[in-house]
Protein backbone atom coordinates (compact mmCIF):
# COMPACT_ATOMS: atom_id res chain seq x y z
CA UNK A 1 0.00 0.00 0.00
CA UNK A 2 2.95 2.50 1.01
CA UNK A 3 4.34 1.82 -2.61
CA UNK A 4 1.12 2.78 -4.30
CA UNK A 5 0.41 5.81 -2.22
CA UNK A 6 4.38 6.84 -3.08
CA UNK A 7 3.85 6.25 -6.95
CA UNK A 8 1.09 8.09 -7.21
CA UNK A 9 2.34 10.92 -5.51
CA UNK A 10 5.25 11.03 -7.56
CA UNK A 11 2.95 10.92 -10.24
CA UNK A 12 1.27 14.15 -9.41
CA UNK A 13 4.68 15.79 -8.98
CA UNK A 14 5.88 15.02 -11.47
CA UNK A 15 3.05 16.60 -13.74
CA UNK A 16 3.38 19.63 -11.87
CA UNK A 17 6.95 20.13 -12.60
CA UNK A 18 5.67 20.23 -16.92
CA UNK A 19 5.22 23.83 -16.03
CA UNK A 20 8.24 26.34 -16.50
CA UNK A 21 10.43 26.52 -13.15
CA UNK A 22 10.84 30.17 -13.41
CA UNK A 23 11.13 33.10 -15.23
CA UNK A 24 12.39 36.70 -15.17
CA UNK A 25 12.32 39.65 -17.25
CA UNK A 26 14.72 42.09 -17.53
CA UNK A 27 14.50 45.52 -19.41
CA UNK A 28 16.86 48.21 -20.56
CA UNK A 29 16.37 50.75 -17.94
CA UNK A 30 16.15 54.11 -19.83
CA UNK A 31 15.29 55.50 -22.69
CA UNK A 32 16.37 59.07 -23.96
CA UNK A 33 15.35 61.17 -26.77
CA UNK A 34 18.15 63.97 -27.57
CA UNK A 35 17.04 67.25 -28.58
CA UNK A 36 16.78 67.94 -32.22
CA UNK A 37 15.77 70.58 -34.47
CA UNK A 38 11.73 69.77 -35.79
CA UNK A 39 12.47 70.85 -39.65
CA UNK A 40 15.52 68.62 -40.16
CA UNK A 41 14.53 65.98 -37.69
CA UNK A 42 10.66 66.23 -37.47
CA UNK A 43 10.82 62.06 -36.04
CA UNK A 44 13.42 61.73 -33.33
CA UNK A 45 14.79 58.47 -32.66
CA UNK A 46 15.93 56.77 -29.23
CA UNK A 47 19.53 57.22 -28.44
CA UNK A 48 19.52 53.52 -27.91
CA UNK A 49 17.64 50.25 -28.65
CA UNK A 50 15.48 48.88 -25.73
CA UNK A 51 16.13 45.46 -25.22
CA UNK A 52 13.42 43.01 -23.33
CA UNK A 53 15.41 40.19 -21.97
CA UNK A 54 13.43 37.09 -20.88
CA UNK A 55 14.79 34.01 -19.10
CA UNK A 56 12.97 30.99 -18.38
CA UNK A 57 14.16 27.99 -16.65
CA UNK A 58 12.68 25.11 -17.89
CA UNK A 59 10.77 26.02 -20.48
CA UNK A 60 7.82 23.64 -21.58
CA UNK A 61 6.01 25.29 -24.02
CA UNK A 62 4.28 27.83 -22.56
CA UNK A 63 2.67 30.45 -24.65
CA UNK A 64 4.67 33.76 -23.94
CA UNK A 65 3.11 37.67 -24.34
CA UNK A 66 4.99 40.68 -24.05
CA UNK A 67 3.15 44.00 -23.74
CA UNK A 68 4.42 47.27 -22.98
CA UNK A 69 1.94 51.02 -21.62
CA UNK A 70 2.84 54.22 -20.25
CA UNK A 71 2.32 54.52 -16.75
CA UNK A 72 0.27 57.32 -17.63
CA UNK A 73 -1.18 59.36 -20.37
CA UNK A 74 1.59 62.21 -21.35
CA UNK A 75 5.51 62.96 -20.84
CA UNK A 76 6.07 65.60 -17.95
CA UNK A 77 8.47 68.29 -17.62
CA UNK A 78 9.81 69.96 -14.28
CA UNK A 79 7.85 72.65 -15.04
CA UNK A 80 4.67 70.59 -15.50
CA UNK A 81 4.75 71.24 -19.29
CA UNK A 82 2.53 67.62 -21.17
CA UNK A 83 3.35 65.81 -24.01
CA UNK A 84 0.63 62.89 -24.81
CA UNK A 85 2.54 59.64 -24.82
CA UNK A 86 1.34 58.83 -28.65
CA UNK A 87 3.66 60.55 -29.80
CA UNK A 88 6.19 57.85 -28.97
CA UNK A 89 6.07 55.02 -31.34
CA UNK A 90 7.37 51.25 -30.37
CA UNK A 91 8.72 48.81 -33.30
CA UNK A 92 10.50 45.28 -32.32
CA UNK A 93 12.82 44.72 -35.49
CA UNK A 94 14.28 41.70 -33.49
CA UNK A 95 13.68 39.22 -31.49
CA UNK A 96 15.24 35.63 -31.19
CA UNK A 97 15.04 32.95 -28.82
CA UNK A 98 18.24 31.22 -27.50
CA UNK A 99 18.17 27.56 -25.84
CA UNK A 100 20.95 26.56 -23.22
CA UNK A 101 21.31 23.45 -25.41
CA UNK A 102 19.03 22.09 -27.49
CA UNK A 103 15.50 21.47 -26.24
CA UNK A 104 12.86 19.07 -27.70
CA UNK A 105 11.25 21.93 -29.50
CA UNK A 106 12.48 25.22 -30.04
CA UNK A 107 11.44 28.02 -29.56
CA UNK A 108 9.83 30.55 -31.68
CA UNK A 109 8.12 34.29 -31.67
CA UNK A 110 5.28 35.33 -34.19
CA UNK A 111 5.30 38.46 -35.95
CA UNK A 112 5.70 41.87 -34.52
CA UNK A 113 2.64 43.94 -33.92
CA UNK A 114 4.91 47.32 -34.62
CA UNK A 115 4.95 49.95 -35.42
CA UNK A 116 2.51 51.55 -32.91
CA UNK A 117 1.87 54.72 -30.89
CA UNK A 118 2.58 54.04 -26.90
CA UNK A 119 -0.81 53.71 -24.78
CA UNK A 120 -1.97 53.86 -21.45
CA UNK A 121 -3.17 50.32 -22.13
CA UNK A 122 -1.32 47.13 -22.47
CA UNK A 123 -0.27 46.96 -26.11
CA UNK A 124 1.35 43.47 -27.37
CA UNK A 125 4.20 43.52 -28.80
CA UNK A 126 4.83 40.34 -29.41
CA UNK A 127 3.67 36.66 -28.92
CA UNK A 128 5.45 33.60 -29.01
CA UNK A 129 6.00 30.67 -27.70
CA UNK A 130 9.31 28.98 -25.65
CA UNK A 131 9.55 25.60 -26.59
CA UNK A 132 10.60 23.05 -24.43
CA UNK A 133 13.59 21.65 -22.57
CA UNK A 134 14.53 17.96 -22.57
CA UNK A 135 15.73 18.61 -18.76
CA UNK A 136 13.93 20.87 -15.93
CA UNK A 137 17.41 22.71 -15.63
CA UNK A 138 17.46 23.64 -19.35
CA UNK A 139 16.84 27.45 -19.94
CA UNK A 140 16.09 29.86 -23.13
CA UNK A 141 16.49 33.62 -23.38
CA UNK A 142 14.58 35.30 -24.86
CA UNK A 143 15.65 38.83 -26.72
CA UNK A 144 13.34 42.08 -27.96
CA UNK A 145 15.30 44.49 -29.04
CA UNK A 146 12.95 47.70 -29.39
CA UNK A 147 13.30 50.85 -31.45
CA UNK A 148 11.44 53.58 -30.08
CA UNK A 149 10.73 57.50 -32.14
CA UNK A 150 9.36 60.45 -30.88
CA UNK A 151 7.44 63.10 -32.97
CA UNK A 152 9.23 66.42 -32.98
CA UNK A 153 7.34 69.49 -32.45
CA UNK A 154 8.31 73.49 -32.22
CA UNK A 155 5.15 73.40 -30.28
CA UNK A 156 6.76 71.88 -27.34
CA UNK A 157 8.15 73.63 -24.44
CA UNK A 158 11.76 73.42 -23.55
CA UNK A 159 12.60 70.80 -20.54
CA UNK A 160 12.62 67.60 -19.74
CA UNK A 161 9.98 65.01 -20.24
CA UNK A 162 9.80 62.10 -18.66
CA UNK A 163 7.07 58.74 -18.24
CA UNK A 164 7.84 55.22 -17.50
CA UNK A 165 7.26 52.24 -19.36
CA UNK A 166 5.71 49.32 -18.14
CA UNK A 167 6.47 45.81 -19.98
CA UNK A 168 4.67 43.00 -18.56
CA UNK A 169 5.73 38.84 -20.03
CA UNK A 170 2.93 36.70 -19.53
CA UNK A 171 3.85 32.89 -19.91
CA UNK A 172 0.75 30.17 -19.59
CA UNK B 1 -10.67 -25.82 24.14
CA UNK B 2 -11.15 -23.87 20.36
CA UNK B 3 -14.87 -22.28 20.10
CA UNK B 4 -16.69 -22.95 16.39
CA UNK B 5 -19.19 -20.41 15.34
CA UNK B 6 -21.70 -21.42 13.03
CA UNK B 7 -22.24 -18.79 10.13
CA UNK B 8 -24.73 -20.83 8.14
CA UNK B 9 -22.16 -21.52 4.80
CA UNK B 10 -21.20 -18.11 4.73
CA UNK B 11 -17.99 -16.34 5.11
CA UNK B 12 -17.20 -15.02 8.46
CA UNK B 13 -16.70 -11.38 8.49
CA UNK B 14 -13.11 -11.14 9.22
CA UNK B 15 -12.76 -13.39 6.07
CA UNK B 16 -14.46 -10.91 3.93
CA UNK B 17 -12.78 -9.00 1.19
CA UNK B 18 -12.12 -5.53 2.37
CA UNK B 19 -13.05 -2.51 0.72
CA UNK B 20 -10.63 -0.76 -2.26
CA UNK B 21 -7.68 0.51 0.21
CA UNK B 22 -8.67 4.47 1.68
CA UNK B 23 -5.23 4.81 0.79
CA UNK B 24 -5.59 5.08 -2.94
CA UNK B 25 -8.76 8.12 -2.09
CA UNK B 26 -6.10 9.82 -0.52
CA UNK B 27 -3.37 9.59 -3.41
CA UNK B 28 -6.20 10.64 -5.83
CA UNK B 29 -7.00 13.30 -3.41
CA UNK B 30 -3.10 14.44 -3.30
CA UNK B 31 -3.42 14.38 -7.29
CA UNK B 32 -6.38 16.39 -7.68
CA UNK B 33 -5.33 19.06 -5.33
CA UNK B 34 -1.64 19.01 -6.74
CA UNK B 35 -3.80 19.53 -10.19
CA UNK B 36 -5.97 22.23 -9.06
CA UNK B 37 -2.73 23.83 -7.60
CA UNK B 38 -0.95 23.74 -10.59
CA UNK B 39 -3.79 25.12 -13.15
CA UNK B 40 -4.02 27.90 -9.90
CA UNK B 41 -0.45 29.19 -10.70
CA UNK B 42 -0.56 28.02 -14.78
CA UNK B 43 0.31 31.40 -15.64
CA UNK B 44 3.37 33.31 -14.82
CA UNK B 45 3.39 37.46 -15.20
CA UNK B 46 6.60 39.06 -14.55
CA UNK B 47 6.97 43.07 -15.40
CA UNK B 48 9.42 45.36 -15.87
CA UNK B 49 10.06 49.34 -16.51
CA UNK B 50 11.42 51.64 -18.83
CA UNK B 51 12.28 54.80 -17.97
CA UNK B 52 12.00 57.86 -20.56
CA UNK B 53 13.03 61.19 -20.87
CA UNK B 54 12.77 63.56 -24.18
CA UNK B 55 14.63 66.05 -23.88
CA UNK B 56 13.29 69.74 -25.45
CA UNK B 57 15.68 72.36 -26.10
CA UNK B 58 15.64 75.81 -27.54
CA UNK B 59 16.28 75.83 -31.14
CA UNK B 60 15.73 77.52 -34.84
CA UNK B 61 15.08 77.26 -38.13
CA UNK B 62 15.39 80.27 -40.93
CA UNK B 63 14.56 80.37 -44.27
CA UNK B 64 15.05 83.29 -46.44
CA UNK B 65 13.82 83.97 -50.07
CA UNK B 66 17.05 84.66 -52.49
CA UNK B 67 18.05 86.27 -54.58
CA UNK B 68 16.39 89.62 -54.27
CA UNK B 69 16.50 91.25 -57.10
CA UNK B 70 15.58 95.45 -56.83
CA UNK B 71 14.11 97.03 -59.53
CA UNK B 72 14.22 101.08 -60.05
CA UNK B 73 11.06 102.61 -59.50
CA UNK B 74 9.84 105.35 -62.01
CA UNK B 75 11.62 108.45 -62.59
CA UNK B 76 15.27 109.63 -62.87
CA UNK B 77 17.27 108.15 -60.17
CA UNK B 78 14.47 106.95 -58.61
CA UNK B 79 15.50 104.00 -56.10
CA UNK B 80 15.72 101.02 -56.27
CA UNK B 81 13.10 98.26 -54.05
CA UNK B 82 12.57 94.99 -53.27
CA UNK B 83 11.42 92.11 -51.04
CA UNK B 84 13.30 89.34 -49.24
CA UNK B 85 10.93 87.14 -47.33
CA UNK B 86 12.26 85.65 -43.82
CA UNK B 87 10.73 82.71 -42.66
CA UNK B 88 11.30 80.94 -39.08
CA UNK B 89 10.56 78.84 -37.03
CA UNK B 90 11.63 79.01 -33.11
CA UNK B 91 11.32 77.53 -29.47
CA UNK B 92 13.28 79.81 -26.61
CA UNK B 93 13.88 78.23 -23.10
CA UNK B 94 10.73 78.35 -21.00
CA UNK B 95 12.69 80.26 -18.23
CA UNK B 96 15.04 83.00 -19.29
CA UNK B 97 14.73 82.31 -23.04
CA UNK B 98 15.06 84.99 -25.70
CA UNK B 99 15.39 85.09 -29.27
CA UNK B 100 15.56 87.80 -32.31
CA UNK B 101 16.28 87.96 -36.35
CA UNK B 102 19.26 90.54 -36.88
CA UNK B 103 21.01 91.05 -40.64
CA UNK B 104 24.16 92.34 -41.92
CA UNK B 105 25.27 93.35 -45.16
CA UNK B 106 28.26 92.95 -47.24
CA UNK B 107 29.28 95.44 -49.25
CA UNK B 108 28.31 95.85 -52.95
CA UNK B 109 30.70 94.92 -55.34
CA UNK B 110 31.89 96.35 -58.44
CA UNK B 111 33.25 99.24 -56.91
CA UNK B 112 31.67 102.38 -58.40
CA UNK B 113 28.25 101.49 -57.67
CA UNK B 114 26.09 101.99 -54.53
CA UNK B 115 27.66 101.26 -50.59
CA UNK B 116 26.18 99.99 -47.89
CA UNK B 117 28.69 102.03 -45.98
CA UNK B 118 27.70 105.34 -47.71
CA UNK B 119 23.67 104.18 -46.07
CA UNK B 120 22.83 103.87 -49.34
CA UNK B 121 20.84 100.30 -48.29
CA UNK B 122 18.19 100.95 -46.12
CA UNK B 123 15.08 98.40 -45.24
CA UNK B 124 11.69 98.47 -42.72
CA UNK B 125 9.69 95.43 -42.01
CA UNK B 126 6.43 94.25 -42.60
CA UNK B 127 4.38 91.33 -41.96
CA UNK B 128 2.93 90.19 -38.37
CA UNK B 129 5.08 86.96 -37.01
CA UNK B 130 3.50 85.00 -34.21
CA UNK B 131 6.26 85.96 -31.82
CA UNK B 132 8.33 88.78 -31.58
CA UNK B 133 8.23 92.40 -32.94
CA UNK B 134 9.14 93.43 -36.41
CA UNK B 135 11.70 96.24 -36.91
CA UNK B 136 10.01 99.78 -37.02
CA UNK B 137 10.55 102.96 -39.53
CA UNK B 138 13.37 102.96 -41.45
CA UNK B 139 16.61 101.03 -40.43
CA UNK B 140 19.97 101.58 -42.57
CA UNK B 141 22.00 98.34 -43.05
CA UNK B 142 25.24 98.15 -42.17
CA UNK B 143 28.66 96.41 -42.78
CA UNK B 144 30.15 96.30 -39.09
CA UNK B 145 27.19 95.85 -37.27
CA UNK B 146 24.09 94.40 -37.18
CA UNK B 147 20.56 95.47 -37.36
CA UNK B 148 17.07 94.92 -36.28
CA UNK B 149 14.94 92.69 -38.15
CA UNK B 150 12.63 90.77 -35.08
CA UNK B 151 13.40 91.44 -32.06
CA UNK B 152 11.64 90.67 -28.18
CA UNK B 153 10.95 87.27 -29.09
CA UNK B 154 10.41 86.39 -25.36
CA UNK B 155 10.74 83.35 -22.99
CA UNK B 156 8.69 80.13 -24.04
CA UNK B 157 8.13 81.46 -27.77
CA UNK B 158 6.79 79.10 -29.92
CA UNK B 159 6.47 79.55 -33.47
CA UNK B 160 6.74 77.08 -36.64
CA UNK B 161 7.01 79.10 -40.09
CA UNK B 162 5.69 82.44 -39.11
CA UNK B 163 7.68 85.16 -41.26
CA UNK B 164 8.21 88.68 -41.53
CA UNK B 165 8.79 90.50 -45.30
CA UNK B 166 12.02 92.96 -45.15
CA UNK B 167 11.37 95.67 -48.14
CA UNK B 168 14.68 97.37 -49.44
CA UNK B 169 15.16 100.31 -51.00
CA UNK B 170 18.18 101.22 -52.48
CA UNK B 171 19.64 104.84 -53.32
CA UNK B 172 20.29 105.91 -57.18
CA UNK B 173 22.62 108.27 -57.60
CA UNK B 174 23.96 109.78 -61.37
CA UNK B 175 26.93 109.32 -59.61
CA UNK B 176 26.89 105.37 -59.72
CA UNK B 177 28.82 103.74 -63.06
CA UNK B 178 26.31 101.74 -64.92
CA UNK B 179 26.61 98.10 -64.06
CA UNK B 180 24.81 95.34 -62.19
CA UNK B 181 25.91 95.74 -58.42
CA UNK B 182 25.41 93.17 -55.85
CA UNK B 183 25.69 92.19 -51.96
CA UNK B 184 25.31 89.49 -49.92
CA UNK B 185 22.83 90.28 -46.58
CA UNK B 186 23.59 87.60 -43.83
CA UNK B 187 20.11 86.79 -41.52
CA UNK B 188 20.72 85.50 -38.17
CA UNK B 189 17.83 84.14 -36.07
CA UNK B 190 19.13 83.45 -32.76
CA UNK B 191 17.39 81.77 -29.78
CA UNK B 192 18.79 80.60 -26.21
Amino acid sequence: MKKTLLAAVLLATSSVAFALSSMTLTMTSTLTFPSANPDTTPIVSGSATVTATIFIVNPNQEAITLTVQANSANLVSGAGDTIPVGNMTWDAPSATWVHSRPPQNQATWNAEQGPKAVTTSATTVLTGNDGRAKSNSDTVTGTVVHDFTFQNSWSYSTGAYTQTLTWTVTAI
Amino acid sequence: MKQVRDTYGYLPPEAAPTKAPTGWRIALAIVALLYVAASASGQVVRTGTTSVTANISADASITVSSPTTLTQGGGAFASYTGSTTVTFSIRTTKVGGSGSIVLQSAEFAPAGGPTVAAGNLTYTCSGSPSVGTPCAGSLTASTSSTTAVVSTIGADAKANGTGVTVNWTLANSPLFSTGSYSATVTFTLSSN
